[in-house]
């Protein structure tokens, strides 16, 4: 490894995976588990994009001034992040709804007290 | 399992995580080198072969068109399981006919009240406007659909809650969503009746650079920006109206 530094930033990706599952460890309520399960969603999207960037590149959205053809990112990952992140919220949304289910039925959101989720 | 004993088992799993991932990381290409064939070839051919600038946007909806459809699948099912769990309990609730602004209590004045009444129409023009030159700028039907979505809430900020559920007719943009994912199915659908191959692009693709270019990659980016909006302004008014009934519950 000669430089250290550049692997920094899959280091932040693995950094916002183990946070967000530890959130979940310790988490008292759905909601919290909810986002901490964003934050680890988040990861990915870090190493994605970290992955695909190129130092000596532009957008890969070209332009009559920027010539098609000439170096850009990779865009096949920006294309499965931006289609992701929009699927991401709606799956939170499900989610959500389905905290808001369990609170009907149980009267409480702690996953310690739910005795389906015990474990 | 305890709170410590989770903690304990967290600690020593994610070391060992790190360090599995870490050690993978060192054969991932140094950050800002990456580079690879397939890459090259999408950048040089997508402006050639589909006429279009954004190539994100192409390979979306063109080029990688069948994993499209799966999440946009995804997104239509999520949505439609919304919709099914929160129904489930509609029935126990009458809604209340009084509108929530007539509420003592909530006063508006004029700047609070116009406001953001005045934005919804400037970030639904800004959303169909990043949908509409997706092929060419930044953006294209997933995130004008998102920023769409956003729109219609600040009406809810802004008059209040009857007149939103009044503007985000559930039923109506349920309809519009489900247009929307049929819409991309049958221009696949009609694609492979024309040539034999799902999703190829048939239609003529137009000049590089125009408003309307890219054949069908035009078509579907549309059809998403219908889907996508419609299902966060039916997210949105769901969820807004559970308040109101849970807010009827605990009277």
């Amino acid at each position: 490894m000669s430089n250290w530094t550049l692997y920094v930033p899959y280091a932040i990706a693995f950094w916002l995976f183990a946070i967000g599952c530890f959130g979940i460890t310790q988490s008292r309520s759905l909601v919290h588990t909810i986002l901490c399960l964003t934050v680890v969603q988040a990861s990915t999207y870090t190493l994605l994009l970290s992955i695909d960037f190129h130092a000596k590149a532009a957008a890969p959205i070209y332009s009559s001034n920027y010539a098609p053809g000439r170096p850009a990112v990779d865009p096949i990952l920006h294309a499965l992040t931006l289609t992701d992140i929009v699927v991401g919220a709606t799956v939170t949304a499900l989610l959500l709804a389905l905290t808001l289910q369990i609170h009907r039925r149980k009267g409480t959101i702690d996953p310690q007290r739910i005795s389906e989720m015990r474990g | 399992m305890t709170l410590r004993g989770r903690t304990i088992l967290y600690v020593c799993s994610a070391v060992l995580a790190f360090a599995v991932m870490m050690y993978g990381a060192t054969g991932l290409p140094p950050f800002g080198s990456f580079s690879g064939a397939y890459t090259d070839l999408v950048l040089q051919i997508t402006t050639a072969e589909r006429h279009v600038y954004n190539v994100p946007t192409a390979i979306n909806f063109d080029i990688r068109g069948f994993d499209t459809l799966g999440e946009e699948f995804i997104f239509f099912t999520s949505v439609a399981g919304v919709l099914f769990i929160l129904s489930a309990v509609r029935g126990k609730t009458q809604t209340h006919p009084e509108p929530m602004e007539s509420e003592p209590g909530i006063v508006r004045t004029g700047a609070l009240r116009w406001f953001p009444t005045g934005l919804t129409a400037f970030i639904a023009a800004m959303a169909m406007d990043l949908a509409a030159h997706g092929q060419l700028t930044p953006g294209g039907g997933f995130q004008g659909g998102a920023v769409f979505g956003s729109a219609l809430a600040c009406v809810f900020l802004g008059v209040g809650m009857h007149a939103f559920l009044q503007t985000a007719r559930k039923d109506l943009f349920d309809q519009f969503e489900a247009l929307g994912a049929f819409a991309f199915g049958a221009v696949g659908v009609s694609a492979m009746w024309v040539t034999g191959y799902f999703l190829k692009n048939v239609l003529p693709l137009g000049q590089t650079g125009a408003t309307v270019s890219g054949g069908t990659i035009y078509l579907i980016n549309i059809a998403v920006f219908i889907e996508i909006a419609s299902g966060f302004t039916v997210l949105t008014a769901v969820f807004l109206n559970q308040t109101r009934q849970t807010q009827e519950l605990e009277e």
